[in-house]
């Protein structure tokens, strides 16, 4: 159904509402690609053939991931008038009994992880209501899920639908007041008051820079072109993290929206999406979701009778980690070489084919419908102060549970990797840990106590960046550690600036022979020499940064690296 | 007109202008190794870094790339600066030991040689990139770039066979700072098969980028004086006629027609490319050729069609 009014979306929000709590029996699968890996295919498949076989009357959908990586395949079953239960590391073997639990309306107590009565959508107009009446015992039992401590220290406004709603349909997004902030936008405001609420919110760039969006925005808007662009980062070179792709597997259209409304501010009828080419499914994903907006009219021309028009295009990129720095990603979107360009001119004034473009991380993208919908004021009372809003951090390494959460800024870090990490995996201790992906700091657990924010931990040598949070245990070898992320710059290093071409290659052989017992003090003097030039004289942030983890490891576990010396020489 | 400050003193300059065309047009020396006026501001070697001040804040960036801003303050020599670039140098000098440019950089600079604890290259390439870009924005034969990553990248043909948009200009040969391009003109060559010998002609060789190319012959001295693709490519693009690179530039001149021989047989300007010449009545049946010399390219054409030889 073509979409041409505000009240058209009303028609749809209802179907949706149907869709997420059906009349029968909706069994919901997370199948992003953390749980694909665990099997989510198979036990998707299973669960398929079970209830055709049990003559259950159910639908089984996939959904996208809820942030809980370490207990999938999680399979959620929503009954009429029935709590929602989510089940956790459910295997294919169990799919039959779980299915013969949902035919007696019983409850696998050894599964279960959650319940949920209800699901609000973000402006809280709607409720799904999933239990009716009084709780039976059996479900009574289960913890809700406000009540774990994975979702009370959580505020979820990015990731709010994430692994509630099948990304590959339109409506069950519109049910939980999709759309609502384009419409808001489309039809209430005019660019500039898009513009003054996004600058109200103090929203920070989400990618590595913390550059504030509000003024990006207003560059690219007042800059003179014939055509301008909004450019979704979605490069995520990282290696140890996959929120965007976690992100456009679960919830697709929250970026289409959040594109849209930039375009319709900053004055860009076209948006491109530049997305890693390892990310398969989150790229079948956002094209379907593209063509679903565009048949129901959301993308295209003359979106709800607004007369603005924006069209999305979807371009893969190799997956390098300098594209993932702004102006080398605009070059590989031209086809040329993942090179950045020099600055200035900045990209908001001659960016995409020379033409004003304003580029924003995927994130940060993604936070701007929440934004319109509760004002600018409200965003940026969550947070701290100077860092408002809030951030998906992504915990991996050596924790008990690798996952993803979204928390307000300025939750401690120690806090994030207990409640949400479960601390260090086989009862470990912490000994290090890492923000930011790789080109943040090595920081040692005293420094735990440090508060998720932009400050903070620039101050500290690391930075928020993508907000990766890489967990080190206490067997961790710290010069290997630094080898690793020394390796991965020069892996990754465009080679255009000789400081950081020369610079990495150095680096690399410097620490590779302190590692195998062949360093002095000379050695450790040069990284710092090195790491000086390089920081002053690269282009871009890959090489400004890619010395900071070895230089931090060399500050805080300046024993171990000394251990590491040539006997007799320190 | 923009205003900025350079070490200390107060210095004009045309809008537009790089601090690095600034600070030469004021009489100061920043290093460079990958800058050159014909082509666009690149930042490879980092050798041009300054310290700029602006408002509040001082960043170091690349002289080369900046473009003067009013009330900029720009240090081209502060010890930090001096410092970078002789780190720069230094890891210049271990990845290129050999290359005399960077042997005597490093002479300007006080370095003896790289720190022994660095691993030491002998490359001779030092990724500037000017050959690239000459190729690209002047040439525009884009037959040559940059491939691999990082510590990877090389200049290369595409991949590494013969480059076949190489029109043997030997641009690249000449802009290279280290002189490892290698242009050699053969005076006259053989295609040696079993079967046997044949000449080819003069030739040009580009051995980097495998090509070799047959050198345009002037048809009036006889000296091999340009490959043929390049005088074609630069025919193309100035839509210029098909006789125009007969003549090798040291003897094109615009031709004379000797009254006393000449017909009027009107077969030159039947054959000008360019309507360059018409037949002048000289009173009487008598017709004289004419070059009207606002039109005429010098081609030569006529002089070679004139039955006569009454042009010159």
């Amino acid at each position: 159904m073509k979409i041409k009014k505000v009240d058209d979306l009303k028609k749809i929000q209802q179907e949706g509402i149907k869709l997420l709590s059906p009349s029968t029996v909706r069994i919901t699968v997370g199948a992003a690609t953390c749980g694909m890996a665990k099997g989510a295919g198979k036990v998707y498949e299973a669960l398929k053939y079970e209830v055709k076989k049990q003559k259950v009357k159910a639908e089984v959908v996939c959904v996208g991931c809820n942030g809980l990586c370490y207990a999938e395949p999680i399979v959620e079953v929503v009954r009429a008038g029935r709590p929602r239960l989510t089940y956790g590391r459910v295997s294919v073997g169990r799919v039959g009994e779980l299915v013969t639990s949902i035919k007696a309306g019983a409850v696998l107590r050894d599964l279960a992880l959650m319940r949920r009565d209800e699901e609000k959508s973000a402006l809280g107009t709607v409720t799904v209501s999933y239990a009716k009446g009084k709780i039976p015992k059996a479900y009574a039992q289960v913890k809700e899920y406000r009540k774990l401590d994975f979702y009370k220290l959580q505020m979820k406004l990015v990731s709010k639908n994430a692994g509630t709603i099948n990304p590959e349909v339109i409506e069950e997004y519109i049910a939980l007041d999709g759309y609502q902030a384009l419409a808001k936008v489309l039809t209430t405001m005019n660019p500039e008051e898009v513009i003054a609420e996004v600058s109200a919110s103090k929203l920070r760039g989400r990618g590595g820079a913390g550059f504030p969006t509000g003024v990006k925005w207003s560059a690219c808007r007042k800059a003179q072109g014939d055509a301008k662009y909004v450019v979704c980062n979605g490069s995520e070179g990282d290696p140890e993290i996959g929120m965007h792709r976690s992100f456009l597997e679960s919830d697709p259209h929250l970026v289409i929206e959040g594109m849209a409304i930039a375009g319709y501010a900053v004055g860009a009828e076209e948006g491109y999406i530049y997305l890693n080419d390892r990310y398969q499914l989150a790229h079948t994903r956002i094209e379907r979701a593209i063509t679903q907006a565009e048949e129901s009219g959301l993308l295209g021309k003359n979106i709800l009778g607004s007369g603005f028009s924006f069209s999305i295009k979807v371009k893969r990129g190799g997956g390098a980690y300098v594209c993932g720095e702004e102006t080398a990603l605009l070059n590989a979107l031209e086809g040329t070489f993942g090179e950045p360009r020099p600055r200035p001119p900045y990209p908001a004034e001659r960016g995409l084919f020379e033409k004003p473009t304003v580029v924003n991380n995927l994130e940060t993208l993604a936070t701007v419908p929440t934004i319109m919908l509760k004002g600018g004021k409200w965003f940026s009372q969550v947070g701290t102060a100077a860092s408002t809003g809030t951030k998906i951090v992504a915990l991996s390494g050596n924790v008990a549970q690798a996952c993803w959460a979204e928390v307000p800024l300025g939750m401690s870090i120690k806090a994030i990797i207990d409640t949400f990490g479960r601390g260090a995996a086989d009862g470990k201790k912490v000994k290090a840990f890492q923000t930011g992906g790789p080109s943040g700091g090595v920081l040692p657990a005293p420094m735990l106590k440090l508060k998720l924010d932009y400050q903070q931990l620039t101050s500290a040598g690391s930075l928020l960046g993508s907000g990766g949070l890489l967990v080190m245990d206490e067997d961790t070898d710290m010069v290997g550690v630094a080898k690793f992320l020394t390796d991965f710059f020069a892996d990754e290093s465009c080679g255009k600036c000789s400081s950081c071409r020369e610079g990495c290659r150095r680096l690399q052989e410097i620490i590779g022979s302190i590692r195998e017992g062949q360093g002095t003090k000379e050695h450790i003097a040069l990284i710092k020499r090195i790491a000086a030039a390089m920081a002053d004289t690269s282009a871009c942030a890959l090489g400004k940064t890619a010395a900071v983890p070895i230089l931090s490891v060399l500050k805080h576990f300046p024993k171990e690296v000394e251990g590491k010396l040539m006997k007799g020489m320190h | 007109m923009v205003i900025l400050t350079l070490d200390g003193k107060k210095v004009k300059v045309k809008e537009g202008a790089t601090i690095l065309e600034a600070a030469r047009a004021n009489g100061i020396e920043i290093p460079t190794l990958c800058s050159n006026e014909a082509l666009k501001p690149y930042g490879a070697c980092r050798l041009c870094i300054v310290e700029i001040r602006r408002g509040t804040s001082t960043i170091i960036d690349t002289s080369c790339t900046y473009p003067v801003e009013e009330g900029l303050e720009v240090k081209t020599a502060s010890p930090r600066i001096i410092e970078g670039r002789k780190i720069v140098i230094e890891l210049f000098l271990a990845r290129s030991p050999n290359v005399k440019i960077i042997r005597k950089l490093a002479d300007e600079y006080g370095i003896g040689e790289s720190a022994r604890e660095m691993g030491k290259d002998n490359e001779y390439c030092i990724l500037c990139g000017l050959c690239v870009r000459a190729c690209n924005e002047v040439v525009k034969a884009g037959a040559i770039q940059f491939a691999g990553k990082g510590l990877q990248k090389v200049v290369d043909s595409p991949f590494s066979q013969t480059a076949e948009d190489c029109v043997a200009c030997g641009s690249c040969a000449f802009v290279c700072p280290t002189g490892i391009i290698k242009k050699t003109d053969f005076e006259s060559t053989a295609l040696c098969t079993p079967q046997g010998c044949e000449p080819t002609g003069p030739q040009r060789q580009l051995l980097n980028w495998k090509v070799e190319q047959k050198l345009r012959v002037c048809k009036k001295c006889g000296n091999a004086y340009a490959p043929e693709p390049h005088l074609d490519k630069i025919r193309q693009q100035q839509n210029l006629p098909n006789e125009f690179f007969d003549i090798c530039p040291s003897c094109r001149k615009y031709p004379v027609v000797d009254e006393e021989k000449c017909l009027g047989c009107g077969g030159c300007m039947e054959n000008c490319p360019c309507g360059a010449l018409e037949l002048d009545d000289k009173g009487g049946y008598e017709k004289k050729a004419h070059v009207y010399t606002q039109n005429c390219t010098a081609c030569h054409s006529c002089e070679l069609i004139c039955p006569m030889v009454a042009i010159s």
